[in-house]
């Protein structure tokens, strides 16, 4: 037994042990001095010792001392065996035309059995088997991280990881530390090394990371014996790959794409590059392609005349012999928004509200605001001429007649269009938002009732009746209470979180002016009911055909921006109210009713579910909505999707069978009833899209397998060309070189377990008994 | 003195006064202290006015010089434009939450005061950032002495990042209804108008020419003060200064819009 060894990996606390020690040290004096007073000193000495030998080990080992010993046992060695399942071993370079997976898989597993009879013949054994008489195999797949695999996995083992990163699968192997792997009896722990003994790998050399080869921690790896599968010499491959273009652009404003081209296995080609929208040839160029291999960068620059989502692909046609299709392709998805929200406000005169409006609207960059405020009526008089104002003419024709679709929103605040012009212009309005623009009416002495809107086009418009009385009052304490719909709205729902959301409104300084007005009918939302008990409606949204409508009925909200601020808050709930009244009024993709929820998702049998959202204008789940699927496919073929609501989720969802890895293209209609509740565009992708990074250079990676097993003290072994039986010698003979038979054992072994420790804390106080009786002690 | 004939003349100032006389002969007091009483604060169920500047009180000195300039200022502002105002401003205290019913705060004099606490002009502070605004008007026009020393060390405390600088002859104040070409006031001390600039919007415009003087009104509707050097055409030029500064707070740099400055870009060339 190696004392040296021994240690304290647990035991009784100090704070139990020193006590414990004092304790019984107090007990021994005591029981001396007793022992002294029936017998001669050096017998009472003798049978204290015993006893405080016997305390004194009871003290020791409470305090759990442990011996570690350590073995070397003759066990089958631990052996990870890697196979690279990323998309690029579905190259078809490998062994009589098939890919590299399957020729790996067959290296491994030996040739498929034929259908035989029963009982006739066997199934030939294949590297793997003969791997098991001798290792503890550990056999794992792997893409961008490693998973266990079965004998039956490994044979329905397909290429289709979207990414490779060997290192990793062999660095979180390598590097686990050593587990308990069996508890023994009597406080005696087992710990074996979980450490691989040695690697084999099977792969193309792929890695998508980036990582620089070999690593420079290699070197705590174990042995790695790498086959290198796939065709260095015979590789021939066009690939675009590296995009570098912007996720979003803006109308009208061009944008720069670049794409790298790279070839092997050609030289002195002229390569035609094409730009394509969804399939339509929008720009076109020749690259001549010098060296081999060659890499190129390719530039085209576009400009989106359409706001939405849009598809983009560069591509350059398939070569003769060429590999690997699939990365002739590369799709780059563009979303296309407005340059800027141009906003028209026009104000019946200067006010607090115009004044906060006007602050909270510049802080977003992308608004471009036009505003016009009536400095003065009729019956002001400015006291000097004309020419000594700086007012400007009111464009009435010009804005109304011309200029109005070029606004995204247009704002009446506190204005009463009836003292400058007639219903003809407001008529114009009407149309202007029914066609998609977006209406924004705050309240005031010149505005709804007051501002002679009642029976007017504008009316027509809003989501409130208003009554042709002047409806303009004076509120005590106007605060904004959010409605159901109001807690769901994208206008006035300011947290996720419904509680912080009601909360947050809560804390909304109450307002002092207010228009009365009464909520109108079906398809119009009341977002806040302000007033005294919140009888009266403060905002009100509604949709009309493609058009948006908000209703703020006062023009006090000012005080939301500095009543938050007397209070030693920020403005932030005002500024976020008002940009986000803003987005929903410019139609926003965010606050679309319609909304296809990205990418794809596998579901049963090959099929894929897209999943969508349809809400109604209270911005409930439309369960009972009409919603219309189209899906363009790759090659352009579009198909009509029937679209299921799930009650648990509240979602629509559309199952299609892809016809392969890539983008897709799908657009979604809603009706409820003869109501459109919106439309949304989305390129959905399935399988990582083309393009990937797996496919950027697919052509087989040796160099890198090479210089990992020389820097772990593997080998590196090449399947091309070689004969099978004589590879899978070359990989036994390598494995038993660098792979040790043998594995230490290590154990701790509390010392209270061992028998004779017992039978020493057995022994003693039988001594101690005897000699009591022997010197007449009872 | 000349008269400057419109403050009394226009035609709900001689409602007013016709109504504060008929009142005044009732209850036995000059017209302006009914029409004190009648106005100030709004009356349950009255709307409160748009614009109604907080005039802050401050300890030392004499912070209200004219009690009736900013009244004037307001008749004016309801004359001339189509801003409804209150018929005076309310008193406010830096050391109250107040200060926030007003986004217009007007602060005067001509004699040194105390610097107001670390807390008020943190309050003040905040006021500024989020939209207020602030006239200074100096009575005394002097920056080494008086009422513009103390003001120009509250403004540094403010606004240490944000100097008072003079303002460019393009900034809205300027025209942001007449088209001012002169700095008026009771005295002619400077034709600069200073301010401190954040972002797009002027907070604190300064003017050291004591604009409450000229505005201010006697109960018989005579004015308190003479102009001087340039008489009623300076007391006019105050006057539409204060008009365009009242705009201004209500509306931004909205002339500024690319779709108003060539327009008025014309007219100035025309005159």
């Amino acid at each position: 037994m190696d004392w040296s060894s021994l240690h304290w990996p647990g035991g009784a606390p100090w704070w139990v042990l020193v006590p414990a020690a004092l304790l019984l040290a107090e007990s021994l004096r005591r029981r001396r001095r007793l022992l002294l007073e029936r017998l001669s000193a050096r017998r009472a000495n003798v049978l204290t010792a015993l006893r405080g030998l016997l305390y004194a080990l009871l003290v020791f080992f409470l305090s759990g001392p442990t011996l570690i010993q350590r073995s070397e046992r003759s066990l089958p060695p631990k052996l990870l065996v890697l196979v690279d399942g990323s998309g690029s071993m579905g190259v078809k370079d490998g062994a009589g035309g098939g890919t590299r997976l399957a020729q790996a898989v067959e290296f491994l597993l030996g040739k498929a059995p034929a259908r035989t009879r029963e009982g006739e013949g066997s199934a030939p054994q294949g590297l793997l088997d003969r791997l098991f008489q001798s290792y503890d195999v550990h056999l794992m797949g792997f893409g961008a991280s490693a998973t266990p695999l079965s004998r039956e996995a490994l044979r329905a083992l397909a290429a289709n990881g979207l990414a490779s990163d060997p290192l990793r699968s062999i660095r979180s192997a390598s590097r686990e530390p050593g587990s308990p792997a069996a508890r023994g009896s009597r406080g005696a722990s087992v710990f074996r090394e979980d450490r691989p003994a040695g690697i084999l790998l099977l792969s193309d050399g792929g890695d998508t990371t980036g990582s620089a080869w070999p690593p420079e921690d290699a070197g705590s790896f174990p042995p790695v014996v790498s086959v290198g599968f796939g065709d260095p010499v015979g590789f021939r491959d066009i690939s675009l790959h590296e995009v570098r273009a912007p996720r979003i652009a803006f109308q009208d404003k061009e944008v720069q794409l670049e794409v790298t081209l790279s070839v092997r296995g050609y030289s002195g080609l002229r390569l035609p590059v094409a730009l394509t929208r969804e399939g339509r040839v929008v720009r076109t160029q020749t690259v001549d392609v010098r060296g081999d291999p060659a890499a190129q960068k390719i530039e085209f620059r576009f400009t989106p005349n359409e706001v939405g989502s849009l598809l983009l692909s560069v591509e350059t046609p398939v070569q003769r012999g060429e590999l690997v299709e699939s990365n002739n392709r590369v799709e780059i998805p563009l979303e296309v928004r407005r340059d800027k929200i141009r906003i028209l406000t026009i104000s019946g005169a200067p006010s607090w509200n115009y004044s906060f409006l006007r602050a909270a609207l510049k802080r977003d960059p992308a608004i471009d605001l036009v505003s016009f405020v009536f400095l003065r009526t009729s019956e002001d008089d400015p006291g000097v001429p004309t020419q000594e104002l700086s007012l400007v003419p009111f464009p009435v024709d010009r804005l109304f007649l011309e200029e109005l679709k070029n606004f995204e929103i247009v704002v009446f605040d506190n204005f009463s269009a009836q003292e400058y012009f007639s219903n003809y212009y407001l008529e114009r309005v009407k149309d202007y938002v029914r066609k998609g623009g977006a209406f924004w009416i705050f309240g005031g002495r010149a505005s709804f009732g007051a501002g002679g809107y009642a029976r007017s086009p504008i009316e027509e418009l809003l989501p409130v009746r208003i009554s042709p009385a002047s409806d303009y009052v004076a509120a005590a304490r106007a605060a904004g209470q959010l409605t159901d719909s109001g807690a769901r709205h994208p206008v006035t729902r300011l947290s996720p979180d419904p509680e912080t959301n009601a909360r947050m409104w809560a804390s909304f300084p109450p307002l002092r002016r207010l228009n009365l007005t009464a909520r109108s009918e079906e398809g119009q939302t009341l977002l806040a009911a302000g007033g005294e008990g919140g009888g009266a409606a403060l905002i009100g949204a509604r949709r009309l055909g493609e058009g948006r409508i908000l209703s703020v009925l006062s023009d006090d909200t000012w005080r939301w921006s500095f009543g938050m601020v007397a209070a030693e808050k920020s403005n932030q709930l005002y500024t976020q109210l008002v940009a986000q009244m803003t987005r929903w009024l410019s139609g926003d993709p965010t606050s679309s009713q319609v909304q296809i929820l990205p990418d794809a998702e596998p579901g049963k049998e090959g099929f894929y579910v897209a999943r969508i959202q349809v809400l109604d204008d209270d911005y409930r789940p439309a369960h009972g909505a009409a919603v219309r699927v189209s899906l363009r496919d790759l090659y352009g073929n579009v198909q009509t999707l029937a679209a299921e609501f799930r009650a648990d989720t509240g979602e629509f969802e559309a199952r299609f069978r892809p016809s392969g890895r890539g983008s897709y293209r799908a657009e979604v209609a809603a009706m409820l009833g003869q109501r459109h509740l919106g439309q949304a565009v989305r390129t959905l992708s399935v399988g990582g899209g083309a393009g990937g990074a797996e496919w950027t250079d697919v052509s087989p990676r040796w160099d890198r397998l090479q210089g990992l097993s020389a820097k772990t003290g593997g080998v590196f072994l090449r399947a091309a060309g070689e004969d099978p039986q004589k590879l899978e010698k070359g990989v036994l003979d390598a494995l038993q070189g660098k792979v040790p038979s043998k594995i230490l054992e290590v154990r701790d072994v509390r010392l209270w377990s061992i028998p004779w420790v017992g039978f020493v804390l057995i022994l003693l106080p039988a001594c101690e008994w005897t000699l009591r009786r022997l010197w007449g002690l009872a | 003195m000349k008269r400057f004939p419109e403050p009394a003349l226009g035609r709900r100032a001689f409602l007013r006064w016709t109504a504060g006389l008929a009142a005044g002969s009732v209850i036995g007091a000059p017209w302006r202290s009914w029409a004190q009483r009648a106005a100030p604060d709004e009356p349950a169920g009255a709307l409160p006015p748009e614009l109604a500047p907080g005039h802050i009180r401050y300890a030392g000195g004499r912070w209200q010089e004219y009690p009736t300039a900013l009244s004037s200022m307001l008749d004016e502002v309801r004359k001339r434009t189509s801003i409804e105002p209150a018929s005076e401003a309310q008193t406010v205290d830096l050391s109250s939450d107040q200060i926030f019913e007003h986004p217009f705060l007007y602060l005067s004099g001509r004699y040194e005061f105390e610097m107001p606490s670390a807390p008020e002009i943190e309050r003040l502070r905040r006021h500024l950032t989020y939209g207020g605004f602030l006239l200074v008007d100096d009575g005394l026009g002097s920056n080494e002495d008086g009422f513009g020393r103390v003001v120009r060390s509250l403004i540094e405390r403010l606004f240490p990042r944000q100097p008072l600088e003079p303002l460019s002859r393009e900034h809205p104040v300027f025209r942001s209804y007449y088209l001012i070409r002169s700095v008026g006031g009771r005295q002619a001390v400077s034709q600069e108008i200073e301010g401190v600039q954040m972002g797009i919007f002027t907070p604190v415009v300064f003017c050291r020419n004591d604009l409450g003087g000229a505005w201010a009104v006697r109960p018989d509707g005579g004015w308190v003060e003479e102009c001087t050097p340039g008489g009623e055409p300076q007391r006019r030029s105050a006057f539409q200064l204060g008009v365009n500064i009242a705009l201004y707070a209500m509306t931004g740099n909205y002339k500024q819009d690319l779709i108003h400055h060539p327009f008025i870009q014309r007219r100035l060339n025309q005159s």
